[in-house]
């Protein structure tokens, strides 16, 4: 499976549209991008198959139809935004319920629980109980318990909420390695997540899709837009929309932004976009498409 | 596979849960305790009926048990984990259901196995018992602590809040014994609402019925499952809602299946046959406003053959025909029977053609399509069917239709049931045919074996001439032989048996009394057949009323609550000598119709101190009712009566057995003005005197 | 007189939801039920064991409730983080909903005296039931203490409630007697009810105060 064909979905809870005819291609390492509130984890219910579309569909190059659900489950590994296991059960002991779960056969299930424990760097925890475990192990459990059974599509929802920035670093890593043999998405409100593991995104907003394609292309598109200058306090109050992010260097401060009219007044220089800039641009930019 | 594996897993997270082990550890100790402190007491039964605190623990431990099943994983979110998983959350859902399953067959083969060890003293003599006692716990442990753990898994699965628990407590409340404290109001006779509800022991107030045996009727089954497929339905219903379940032909068709067979558990239940109750009061209530002013005779018909077929797939269904010799002075065109109430006539049919009938109370009057003349026969076929009330029974567990209760048509125009007005005793009429009939009875009974004054002639056909009718009897019955006489006895009883002959040798001597200074028409002797049955209930403290005499059978009559009676004939002699007296004089149909039962009573009681006195027992039962107060009335002072009678019993004359004095008084039982007549009849023995 | 202000019993009431009133509902049925029932025979008994049954056991309810959230959310770590005494957590707090529950009592008796056709000693009645209460609440607190889960108690006061059903199960706790009758049998039980509550109290006390030692440590 290389690609995953997302076309007009459309999801309602009661009266209320969730998500309006999303349209995109996943592929590689992919990433959603959004606020809280986007429709971020519905989209991903509707990938992982535990709730249905209210309209559009979503198909993969191998033939595999989201309408399959059974199928379509046996093909998804899925951590999802917050996930804990009995406080009780050990490492070894959640992977293999987990594996049984998923019908692993008994002869397959020792090896696949080994590769995938040291695939995620926790052979040293197995015997550990959950409730002895680091947040960084807890979600590093998270993804080992979603890479068995060999999923062509990983898909994790925040991958590194509640991690300090040494486990982040490492989580990136390992789901930036675990993207070579399959497609793997990651859903996130945090840049840097999607930035440092992820090819092409995805950012939606208010149900919809703002933009999608290659992370580079996408970069390349706002090439020259955004522009940095060092601005004194008073100078600051002049831009409000423009601004992607703010430095403070003593006195000064060094202001990322997006030129407009007002911003015209300075001399800023040009820089070369980040996916922080990129992101800020479109949700004050973009167009929905 | 995976289920067991899911089974497994959880079920080691819920050991590790410290107070879970602990308390399903005390629940089976509890369980335990009670079955060996009724073992001390020898009563197999009682140890059954009264552990309905177990019932209690047991459903709130399950009923929290579910709850906590679902929690446990609601706690870490893991629902979503496991739905992105094939088939992962209904593995697991149904592993957690199996947790709960397989810790309630623990429960049932323990506490079964433990209740075999400490009561196989007493049970192993009856195998069938045995099976009783392994559905019985099924039934209202393992049945009943299933409700309860779906029934939490199910309001934990729909409701996550913390609202969870006054519900439970609601379903607690409403569904286990208990449930009458807040369900039964005294009035409410339209429907058993606590009864109905309640998944443990239908009458956990009331002893174990020596003769009834365990409440396990199909009905009783109907009803668990009826409680079990509600939550099962509605997880169900949650599961495809919440995507768990795919909609599917399969899903819809086992649904449906699922469905219907709830729906049919209901109808089942609405539609119930007879069930063990412990409503004695209403059956009270019924008689005591039942109007008993028409007077009682006899019809004038002659009936000389009855074929009847019955059956008791739920209570009481009955087909009878015979043929009746009209013998009236005048024309008729009604017939008037006495039907028990509850028995509800559907059809009647004379010589083939339908007839008008109507039902009003225990009278059935049967309107034909012509006056008929006497000697004129008809051929009648009736259909009826119903019986509700625990003084008789008929259902697949157990049968206690006894002659003088009027299950087949008798032909006496009074009620089953009087309430004497003096006493508020409930009374029981006497309905014996009093004709030589020959009867044809076939008897499908599921249940047990089946035992009657008729000779059986065929399996499940009893055939042969009785003066006094049928008397039919199966639950928990053995039946024993001892000095050429057979013994129908709860086989809890079995030891009494080899205690008769203390009763027997002096039961001889009073009818050899009796015969010889014929004080009765006829003679009595100790039939050949006894039915000695549990068949007084709560209501009954007129203990008289469980002793019935006729020439091929006698039902000898205790209490309900009587379980293990260890030499009870030695102990309560007296008491037996008492009623077989009574049984003789009065509740003996080939006397004729008692016109006043107070009257009777006295007439009892002063013989009965005669006759004892003649075999050297002594006696106060006159004393006795003179103090119960059971002889004033308004409508005929008896101060003077009693002077006369007491002056009477101290005079020698009294000792006479033989003497027309009392063969004269026995007369007056049958007579219109019986308190005036005795009065005159005593002046006379004074004035001979 | 500090704890007392930070006592917040709207956010305490809006925390139990729905549940906060099930002690009143079922304070209403039970009234309904004794009054209905005023006419019939033994209604002095049936009444007393109403009030037994179905009004002092949910002394334990909102005593229950107070530690839910704290120990099935696994909050105990934010607890210690808050300026606030063992004392103000477990007792206080607690005590503050038993005098919710012994008001909630006083009206029901307040109003029973006033429909009562035989005179009742109000204030006896009064200290008989929250004497009961009492052990029940101490029973919750000890209970939820000790397993951190409601289920605990729930479980533990409905048993006892069954087997002293059954059992009649006098003395202890239960009195099972009538409205009127006032002896030195029914003080005795009442004073020792007293003494098993208060003895509850102190030791889910202790166990919360090692509770939030072994946190702190």
């Amino acid at each position: 499976m290389k690609i995953i064909h997302v076309k007009n979905i459309q999801k309602r809870f009661n009266k209320e549209l969730v998500l309006n005819d999303i349209n995109f291609d996943i592929k590689g390492s992919f990433g959603l991008l959004g606020p809280n509130g986007a429709g971020k984890t519905t989209l991903i219910r509707i990938l992982c198959s535990i709730i249905q579309p209210t309209n559009g569909e979503i198909y993969a190059d191998n033939q595999l139809n989201w309408k399959d659900s059974n199928a379509v489950k046996s093909n998804v590994g899925y951590l999802p935004q917050t996930f804990s296991f009995f406080k009780n059960a050990s490492v070894y002991r959640v992977l293999e319920y987990i594996a049984k779960l998923k019908g692993i056969s008994k002869s397959e299930l020792t090896n696949e629980i080994t590769q995938v424990l040291e695939e995620t760097n926790l052979m040293l925890q197995k015997d550990k109980k959950v409730k002895q475990l680091s947040g960084g192990m807890l979600r590093r459990l998270g993804i080992a318990q979603a890479l068995l059974g060999n999923p062509n599509l990983l898909i994790v929802d925040e991958p590194t909420v509640g991690l300090d920035i040494e486990e982040r670093v490492r989580f990136r890593q390992l789901l930036r390695k675990l993207g070579k043999d399959r497609i793997v998405l990651i859903s996130s409100h945090i840049v840097e997540d999607i930035e440092n593991t992820c090819d092409h995104i995805c950012i939606l907003k208010e149900g919809k899709v703002v933009v999608t394609g290659e992370l580079n292309d996408l970069l390349a598109s706002i090439d020259g837009k955004v522009k940095e200058v060092f601005l004194s306090s008073e100078q600051l109050n002049t831009l409000s929309n423009e601004i992607i992010s703010i430095k403070e260097l003593g006195s000064e401060y060094k202001v990322r932004y997006v030129p407009s009219n007002n911003s015209n007044l300075f001399q800023g220089t040009s820089v070369s976009p980040t996916l922080e800039d990129f992101y800020v641009y479109n949700m004050n930019h973009g167009d929905i498409q | 596979m995976n289920i067991l594996y899911s089974f497994k897993f959880l079920l080691r997270q819920l050991y590790l849960s410290y107070f879970i082990p602990i308390a399903y550890i005390g629940l089976l100790i509890y369980a335990s305790l009670g079955f060996y402190i009724y073992s001390l007491e020898g009563s197999p039964g009682n140890a059954l009926t009264s552990s309905s605190t177990v019932v209690q623990i047991g459903a709130i431990a399950y009923l929290l048990l579910g709850v906590y099943n679902v929690r446990l994983s609601d706690k870490y979110d893991l629902k979503h984990l496991f739905s992105s998983i094939k088939s992962g959350y209904i593995t697991h859902q149904m592993g957690s259901l199996l947790v709960g399953i397989i810790s309630i067959f623990i429960i049932v083969i323990c506490t079964f196995s433990f209740y075999l060890l400490v009561m196989w003293k007493y049970i192993y003599i009856n195998p069938s018992f045995i099976v009783d006692v392994f559905l019985y716990i099924s039934l209202y442990y393992g049945l009943a602590f299933l409700v309860c753990y779906l029934s939490g898994f199910m309001v934990a699965t729909w409701i996550r809040g913390k609202f969870v628990f006054p519900l439970i407590l609601l379903i607690y409340v409403l569904m286990t014994p208990l449930n009458f404290m807040f369900l039964r109001r005294s009035n409410n006779s339209f429907f058993a609402w606590d009864k109905f509800l309640n998944v443990g022991e239908p009458n956990p107030t009331m002893a174990f019925h020596p003769l009834y045996g365990l409440s396990i009727s199909h009905d009783q089954l109907a009803k668990q499952l009826l409680f079990i497929c509600i939550p099962i339905l509605l997880l169900f219903i949650y599961n495809v809602m919440h995507g768990f379940l795919q909609k599917n032909k399969y899903i819809i068709i086992t649904f449906c299946l699922v469905l219907i067979f709830t729906i049919s558990c209901l109808v089942s239940n609405l539609n119930g046959g007879q069930i063990l109750l412990d409503n004695d009061a209403e059956l009270h209530n019924y008689y005591k406003n039942y109007d008993i002013t028409h007077s009682w005779e006899q019809q004038p018909y002659k009936i000389n053959e009855m074929n009847i077929s019955l059956d008791t797939k739920k209570n009481l269904s009955a087909e009878v025909w015979y043929s009746l010799i009209y013998e009236g002075q005048t024309a008729t065109n009604e017939l008037i029977f006495s039907l028990f109430h509850e028995l509800k006539v559907k059809d009647v049919l004379i010589d083939k053609k339908q007839v008008n009938f109507n039902q009003n109370g225990d009278r059935l009057k049967i309107i034909l399509n012509g006056a008929i003349e006497r000697n004129e026969v008809l051929n009648i076929s009736l259909k009826y069917e119903g019986l509700k009330t625990n003084f008789y029974f008929a259902n697949e567990q157990a049968v206690y239709l006894p002659s003088y209760f009027n299950w087949l048509p008798s032909i006496y125009d009074k009620p089953s049931f009087i309430v004497l007005n003096e006493s508020n005793l409930l009374q029981r009429v006497n309905h014996q045919l009093t004709q030589n009939v020959a009867y044809n009875l076939v008897f499908k009974h599921r249940g047990k074996e089946v035992y009657s004054n008729l000779p059986k002639t065929e399996k499940d056909e009893w055939a042969g001439k009785s003066f006094s009718g049928i008397t039919l009897a199966s639950g928990l019955l053995d039946v024993y032989t001892k000095n050429d006489t057979q013994w129908v006895i709860p086989f809890t009883w079995k030891d009494i048996v080899d205690d008769f002959p203390t009763l027997e040798a002096d039961v001889q001597k009073l009818t050899s009394i009796i015969n010889s200074s014929r004080l009765l028409p006829t003679e009595v002797s100790f039939p050949k057949k006894i039915f000695f049955l549990p068949n007084l209930n709560t209501v009954d403290r007129n203990e008289f009323q469980g002793t019935w005499y006729s020439q091929d059978h006698l039902i000898l009559g205790t209490h309900v609550t009587v379980e293990y009676p260890e030499e009870y004939f030695t102990t309560y002699k007296n008491n037996f000598l008492v009623n077989i007296i009574n049984s003789f004089f009065i509740n003996n149909a080939s006397l004729g119709e008692i016109t006043d039962y107070q009257f009777a009573i006295l007439y009892r009681a002063f013989l009965t101190d005669i006759l004892l006195e003649q075999i050297n027992i002594p006696s106060s039962e006159f004393q006795q009712l003179l103090e119960s107060g059971q002889l004033q009335s308004d409508k005929h002072p008896i101060d003077d009566l009693v002077s006369q009678l007491n002056g009477f019993k101290n005079s020698t004359v009294s000792k006479d057995l033989s003497s027309s004095f009392y063969k004269e008084w026995a007369k007056l039982l049958h007579s219109n003005n019986p308190w005036e007549s005795l009065k005159n009849l005593l002046e006379k023995v004074e004035d001979l005197n | 007189m500090s704890d007392l202000n930070k006592l917040n019993i709207r956010f305490e009431i809006h925390n139990m939801g729905l549940s906060f009133f099930i002690p009143i509902f079922t304070t209403l049925i039970t009234s309904i039920y004794v009054g209905t029932t005023i006419h019939e025979e033994g209604w002095e008994y049936n009444a007393a064991l109403a009030f037994e049954y179905l009004v002092c056991p949910f002394a334990a309810w909102w005593v229950s409730y107070l530690y839910y959230d704290t120990f099935e959310d696994n909050n105990e770590e934010l607890l210690i983080s808050l300026p606030i005494s063992t004392k103000y957590f477990g007792i206080f707090r607690s005590a503050v909903f038993f005098l919710f529950f012994l008001l909630l009592l006083a009206i029901q008796l307040y109003v029973l005296n006033i429909i009562s056709e035989i005179p009742l000693n109000i204030p006896f009645l009064l200290f008989r039931f929250a004497s009961q209460g009492f052990v029940y609440a101490g029973l919750a607190f000890v209970l939820m203490m000790l397993f951190k889960n409601i289920m605990v108690p729930i479980l533990a006061i409905v048993v006892f409630l069954s087997i002293s059903f059954f059992s009649g199960g006098r003395p202890f706790v239960l009195t099972f007697s009538p409205l009127t009758q006032i002896d030195g049998e029914v003080f005795a039980i009442l004073w020792s009810n007293i003494i098993i509550g208060f003895l509850f109290f102190v030791l889910g006390h202790l166990l919360l105060k090692f509770r939030m030692r072994n946190i702190n440590s």
